[in-house]
């Protein structure tokens, strides 16, 4: 039987508009690819014996204008979800990596005498603490995004990790102008307001595979050693407490950041 | 989490394209072709929606739980093809009604202004 007009043209419709939706991402032609061609076919078969060509003619000048939207909509859609999921993937990670740069940086306060400027060793731990505070910041954002249906877990690790960014920044700041310090504390506040939101709550509604309590004990131990260094007259106590809360904040974000590593490496072939 | 536990107003307002999907299956549940005709019914022609803003919103209200699948059939008014079907959640039903309520204390707002029917 030979094809009709209409036919013809409908399956020729139908050929180049599959082939036009190869612009999706696959994983959604996969899902919806059959169906809309089934859709476009209907329509097709519609406008034809509405319109006849015409009707044809007209619709593809609607479908194109729909194809160029959408196709970058859900393009849009697919790298965001990546960016999203190397992010929630890597945020373990990122706090090991955060938690061992500050703990090495912690040894700086070390240095016997004053810490407006360090010296030889002293001077390259305090440079190890900017990475630190780096990952530490998208390691908290990351977990953030992770507890997105936890609405305080959410914010308070992204206040938490917009903190530590915040520091990171203000390290840098300092290098250009020693005036800009005050960025850097407003970042620590900020970081630890977050902690301390995060502890009080986490102490009763744990969220993280372990260490209930932790959170909360760094976040005390910050405003109580941090009361302790503006009360104290004596330069070694100063460096001393220094380093225990820097020591300690370190080695918490690493243990933290080790047992969510460890916890997305066991739950991968699940997924997979 | 349950549909019961989902708040509707969390969702509003509405894009017309889901609002015009959700009416579209307030009465029954249709597959994408029968979608696209009842929402050109109902707006009088005025939206024809192409099978990518069809397809994606509908992958959208999916994930919102707003719509669910039913099953895959032919649909015995048109052809031997197998069709997916799709019918309103729960909580599409109270988010729909929602968006009405909402949409209605605009119009009586507007009415009482005597805006009404100047074009």
């Amino acid at each position: 039987m030979n094809p009709t007009p209409q036919t013809r043209w409908i399956a020729f419709s139908e050929r180049v508009y599959r082939v036009l939706l190869l612009l999706y991402p696959a994983d959604y032609r996969r899902e919806y690819g059959w169906l809309m061609v089934q859709l476009f076919r209907d329509v097709c078969r519609q406008r034809y014996h509405q319109q006849g060509r015409i009707g044809i003619a007209l619709w593809w000048c609607r479908t194109v204008f729909d194809l160029a939207l959408t196709v970058i909509e859900q393009r849009r859609k697919v790298r965001l979800m990546i960016s999203k999921a190397t992010f929630v993937h890597f945020a373990g990670f990122m706090l090991v990596l955060g938690g061992a740069f500050s703990g090495l940086a912690a040894f700086s306060q070390l240095q016997p005498d004053d810490h407006f400027t360090y010296h030889g060793l002293y001077q390259v731990l305090i440079l190890l603490w900017a990475p630190g505070t780096l990952f530490v910041g998208l390691g908290c954002v990351g977990l953030a995004l992770s507890y997105e249906s936890i609405f305080w877990a959410k914010w308070t690790l992204y206040l938490c990790g917009v903190g530590s960014l915040v520091m990171t920044a203000g390290m840098f700041a300092t290098f250009l102008n020693e005036s800009l310090w005050n960025l850097w504390f407003i970042g620590a506040l900020l970081h630890i307001s977050g902690l301390t939101a995060f502890g009080l709550r986490h102490a009763f509604k744990p969220v993280l595979p372990c260490f209930r309590g932790l959170p909360l004990q760094m976040a005390l131990g910050w405003v109580i050693i941090g009361l302790g260094i503006l009360r104290t007259d004596s330069q070694t106590t100063n460096n001393l407490l220094s380093f225990l809360m820097f020591i300690g904040t370190g080695l918490v974000w690493l243990a933290i950041g080790q047992a969510i590593h460890r916890q997305r490496r066991q739950a991968e072939p699940a997924i997979a | 989490m349950s549909d019961a536990t989902l708040r509707p107003e969390g969702m509003l307002p509405l894009t017309p394209a889901v609002f015009h999907i959700l009416l579209a299956l307030a009465d029954s549940e249709k597959h994408g072709y029968s979608i696209m005709q009842e929402v050109t019914r109902i707006t009088n022609g005025a939206v024809q929606m192409g099978p990518g803003t069809l397809y994606g919103t509908l992958k959208r209200m999916l994930e919102t739980r707003l719509i669910e699948e039913t099953d895959e059939r032919p649909d015995p008014q048109m052809d031997d093809e197998r069709r997916r079907y799709y019918r309103l959640t729960s909580f599409g039903e109270r988010v729909m009604h929602a968006e009405l309520d909402r949409l209605s204390v605009l119009l009586n707002a507007a009415q009482s202004k005597r805006l009404m029917g100047r074009t």
